[in-house]
């Protein structure tokens, strides 16, 4: 009961953060722009957007399931749970105008595959390492009791 | 290091007393090891009382303001809440890794550093275990990572 209170918590506190920032850019948005008028249906999809997208990080980031299984692990299931779901919304919002054209969603799956990447890089060449040498100094202190 | 069994019938049925030019960090370990063993924990498991040797606890957590004690074999239920764990249990062997977790660090046999500055920490029975980071640091002082 406790951990669903906590996960209930986590995804309201994760919901309005994520509505209100992107309230924010898409007013800026439409300043720049000069467009005066926002549909009530975008505010919907908007609005499912991003309780999805919380849903979703929280249970893959907050669940004291996938805590154990670390970073890597969270974040493979957070895109396999998100990047889904961010297509269909993405399209039926018409970020791209529509279906949009091939360079758009390109750029949109390059931005994507790079931020894993680069997170398998920081694990593999830099975590790992450390690993190692944290390890270390927790045999040097067991042989220490 | 000379080692001696007395037969003494007015005594305690057992009791260990070391002879020392001067207190060093091995005198200290023995005199830590002779006291945490035998040391016994009383928790439950389907209704019956078990005594737990601290030796055999992997880890304990709270779930749902109910206290688990977590052995290789067995998961037992104790009424003890973690803050008293933490004064009963020797704090060099025992560490408080989350809001809801105490962990054996004798039975840890890996740490993983993430990204997000937690710490993996793997037990014996391949286990994982959060380090939170608001206890991480804690844990790298006490082990001496950083220095």
């Amino acid at each position: 009961m406790d951990r669903m209170k906590e996960y209930l918590k986590n995804f309201r506190d994760a919901s309005a953060y994520v509505f209100s920032w992107l309230m924010i850019c898409i007013l800026v948005l439409s300043l720049i722009n000069g467009s005066e008028n926002i549909k009530v249906t975008f505010l919907i999809k908007l609005l499912g957007f991003c309780l999805w997208s919380s849903a979703s990080f929280v249970a893959a980031f907050q669940s004291s399931f996938m805590k154990k299984k670390g970073f890597i692990v969270q974040l493979t299931v957070f895109y396999v749970l998100f990047v889904p779901a961010e297509i269909i919304f993405f399209y039926s919002m018409g970020l791209f105008n529509g279906a949009g054209n091939m360079i758009s969603w390109i750029i949109f799956f390059v931005i994507i595959a790079l931020l894993y990447i680069l997170a398998l890089l920081i694990d593999v060449l830099i975590m790992k390492k450390q690993a190692v040498s944290y390890t270390e100094k927790l045999e040097k202190y067991k042989s220490s009791l | 290091m000379k080692v001696e069994i007395t037969r003494d019938q007015k005594s305690e049925p057992v009791y260990v007393e070391i002879h020392c030019t001067d207190i060093t960090e091995e005198v200290s370990r023995l005199e830590r090891y002779i006291k945490r063993y035998g040391s016994f924990i009383p928790a439950t498991k389907d209704g019956e009382i078990v005594n737990v040797s601290t030796d055999d606890i992997l880890y304990i957590e709270s779930v749902d303001k109910k206290t688990f004690i977590y052995t290789d074999k067995k998961v037992l239920l104790t009424d003890k809440r973690l803050y008293e764990f933490e004064s009963i249990l020797d704090g060099k062997d025992f560490f408080r890794c989350s809001k809801s977790t105490i962990i054996h660090l004798n039975k840890v046999v890996k740490l993983k550093p993430e990204i997000t500055r937690n710490i993996l920490a793997t037990l014996e029975n391949g286990e994982n275990i959060m380090v939170s980071r608001r206890y991480a640091v804690g844990l790298k002082n006490l082990l001496g990572i950083g220095r």
